[in-house]
């Protein structure tokens, strides 16, 4: 008797359910967009994936995706009206990428996630990109390689970080960079081709705070992740090491590499009352293509060693120069200066003293292998 | 109370971290952080320090007093009547401790996970739980939570591999927010010590000799500081500063950014795992509770007992809505926790010295 009671009352309690959220009542968002209008008004890009028509029944797999933009003031005020676009329910916790279109990033990243951080269901694991022009036209490609749309702008985000160009950041890395006021952000920038309606990667939006300030080439997007010692296994680095025409045909004056190992010494000191940066990196690298050959002589291995390194100092001092023109303090020296002279830290306003922070550059290359051939 | 179910040092020693760690270190983090912001984990091990002080004195208490409770205690030294007095109010202190827990469980539980379920199923559902766990013995209660120990391991692991995202220099430059305000956090973090003085009700029931309580008391301080302290500083390595203001469950938000290949929402178990460590507190609350009205009303049987205080905390908890509201709550309750937890226990122990009061020898 005492177990039936028991079984009833807890058919009862189990059953009941307020906070359950059925599949098929939400149509998942994969990937959303931010945009800022002329009007200053937020429109917000949904894409999700639609089941397309001619395919058998028991294949039921989402093949194609669709996108939505709405309009509002805020990000919450186009939520709203996408629910008058959508047949069901939308559910963004499953969003793997969020593309910022360029106006608004310049205008400031920060007001457009609010409501991504106050969200139990928030996407936090979304990566995070910049795309130019607008967001709106990102997530209405034709050309993209793969089904879903936010599968192709993952999946490019991905090896695009593993070849070394960029840094992927998620929704929850961003945010204690964009509040700390000592290091700032480099998102992946993206650039929408209007002729085949396609995106590609061009290299790193650097970030003064929460507003876009520049972006980086992809060389000096390579060499910027080198510097913040954020170097990938499958990085290569196409230099030119000769441009006087010495040896005949172009072709020759380039050499690939990439890097084996790699040391950084970082240091942020104090002399005669200036804040100064030092960073010694120690390469250590292999020859991937060098078609003048001949690397069997000491000579030239050494030659070209040197060369290489010329090369590196030349481009880090550009990339450099480039972050503090942006005003951008991506290497974080603002981090160390606040946690090892306080004191200067809060008499400074470092907004101001960045851009002119001497910042002093030193390669140590080493050239290790070069492939199966000398 | 059936004193033959008498419980093991490494029982007590449990019991008190249950009792310790619970619904607070969600929060923790976030209050130390808004007085003492990148000194925070200073002020724990200084709250920690702190609490050992009053443990020492508590142990003396206990070693005048052999086999007595502080209730007993507290009779003994103040007579009868105020005793009586003083121990009624230790009764509604524990009730509305229990109404706060009640409270912020659900405030947490509905912003996090069940934002539609109505308040009543959630506290209800964790009144049943602790009803049913409460009107057993001690022993009954320890062994459960052994069992519920290995939450705290699971725990520990999801902060020990926050650390992969550490960055050092959001706690660095260390001190400069000042003493005065570290001492403030200090303050601020003795409230998620509360607990640690059950060990005044359970010296008692513990069979082991009297010098050994001591160890177990300061072992359990130990590593309740400790463990504060590492999820503390964890916290404060994986968000800025500026950000920690912004956040008020940091341990969530920690897990939450994680996403692992097969868990979409890491935070999910982890709050499932939380609930176990709040019902084993709210059960060694209730446990407290439910003795303290026995030793007001002189009666042996504790178990009607349980179910009147519980219900009590779940209806005051009910009159509870609202983030701002049990915060102010939390605030006037400090000065009542600082009051029964600590200046009780230490004012009782002055007086036992003035009058030369001490407990039977032979018992």
């Amino acid at each position: 008797m005492k177990q039936l009671i028991i079984t009833i009352c807890s058919l009862i309690l189990l059953t009941g359910c307020w906070d359950k959220r059925l599949l098929k009542d939400h149509s998942l968002i994969l990937a959303i967009g931010y945009d800022l209008n002329d009007d200053d008004t937020i429109s917000k890009t949904v894409s999700f994936p639609i089941e397309s028509i001619n395919q058998s029944a028991e294949e039921q797999i989402p093949t194609e995706s669709d996108a939505i933009t709405t309009t509002g003031n805020s990000v919450g005020d186009a939520d709203i009206e996408l629910e008058r676009y959508l047949s069901q329910n939308f559910d963004r916790s499953k969003a793997r990428v969020l593309l910022i279109g360029e106006n608004l990033a310049q205008e400031g990243v920060f007001p457009a996630l609010d409501s991504m951080y106050r969200d139990p269901r928030g996407p936090l694991g979304a990566s995070v990109a910049v795309i130019s022009e607008r967001a709106r036209d990102g997530l209405n490609l034709k050309k993209k390689q793969s089904f879903l749309t936010s599968e192709f702008y993952f999946d490019l985000l991905i090896s695009s970080e593993e070849s070394g160009i960029i840094k992927r950041l998620d929704v929850q890395e961003v945010c204690p960079l964009l509040l700390s006021g000592t290091k700032d952000i480099g998102l992946p920038h993206l650039r929408y081709n209007e002729e085949d309606a396609s995106a590609h990667i061009t290299g790193i939006a650097l970030f003064k705070e929460d507003q876009m300030t520049d972006t980086l080439p992809l060389q000096n997007s390579i060499m910027l992740l080198i510097l913040m010692d954020d170097i990938h296994k499958k990085l290569k680095i196409n230099l030119q090491i000769n441009d006087e025409g010495e040896r005949e045909g172009k072709i020759k004056d380039f050499v690939t590499f990439t890097i084996r190992n790699s040391k950084r010494k970082f240091k942020v000191y104090k002399e005669n009352d200036e804040i100064k940066a030092k960073i010694d990196m120690d390469l250590k690298i292999e020859i991937e293509e060098y078609p003048h050959d001949h690397l069997y002589k000491a000579k030239e291995l050494s030659d070209l060693a040197k060369a290489i390194h010329k090369q590196l100092l030349d481009l880090a001092e550009d990339t450099i120069e480039r972050i503090q023109k942006a005003n951008s303090d991506t290497l974080g020296i603002g981090d160390k200066v606040k946690a090892h002279y306080y004191d200067t830290w809060t008499e400074i306003d470092w907004r101001e003293v960045y851009p002119n922070v001497p910042i002093d550059v030193n390669f140590e290359v080493d050239i290790v292998q070069h492939g199966i051939i000398n | 109370m059936d004193v033959k179910n008498k419980i093991s040092g490494i029982q007590l020693f449990l019991i008190l971290i249950h009792s310790q760690i619970g619904v607070g270190i969600i929060t923790l983090v976030n209050e130390v952080h808004v007085k003492a912001r990148s000194d925070s984990w200073i002020s724990v091990i200084i709250s920690g320090i702190a609490i050992q002080i009053v443990i020492i004195i508590f142990w003396s208490l206990v070693r005048r007093f052999p086999g007595k409770n502080l209730f007993e205690i507290i009779e003994i030294v103040l007579g009868k009547f105020i005793g009586k007095i003083i121990v009624f109010f230790y009764c509604l202190f524990f009730i509305s401790t229990g109404a706060i827990l009640f409270a912020k469980y659900t405030i947490i539980l509905k912003s996090w996970m069940l934002p539609l379920t109505p308040k009543s199923i959630l506290i209800g559902a964790l009144s049943i739980i602790t009803v049913y766990l409460a009107i057993d013995n001690l022993q009954v209660i320890s062994r459960f939570f052994i069992l519920a120990s290995s939450v705290l391991l699971v725990f520990l692991g999801f902060v020990i591999f926050s650390l992969k995202d550490a960055n050092y220099t959001y706690i660095m430059p260390i001190g400069v927010h000042g003493v005065k305000n570290i001492l403030k956090g200090a303050v601020v973090t003795s409230l998620s010590f509360q607990g640690f003085e059950y060990a005044l009700f359970f010296a008692p029931f513990v069979k082991m000799k009297k010098n050994t309580i001591i160890k177990t008391m300061t072992w359990t301080n130990v590593f309740v500081t400790l463990f504060y302290t590492f999820v503390v500083l964890a916290t404060q390595l994986f968000f800025s500063s500026n950000e920690l203001e912004l956040v008020p469950e940091p341990i969530f938000y920690l897990v939450k950014s994680f996403s692992f290949k097969v868990i979409e929402r890491p935070d999910l178990i982890f709050i499932s795992l939380w609930l176990v460590l709040v019902v084993t507190s709210s059960v060694v609350l209730f446990f407290m509770t439910s003795f303290a009205t026995t030793a007001l009303f002189n009666v042996k049987n504790r178990t009607p007992f349980v179910y009147i205080t519980v219900s009590f905390s779940f209806f005051l908890s009910l009159l509870l809505y609202g983030e701002e509201l049990i915060d102010r709550f939390t605030e006037i309750f400090q000065m009542f926790f600082l009051a029964f937890s600590i200046s009780i226990p230490i004012i009782v122990f002055c007086l036992s010295l003035i009058f030369r009061k001490k407990g039977d020898q032979s018992s």
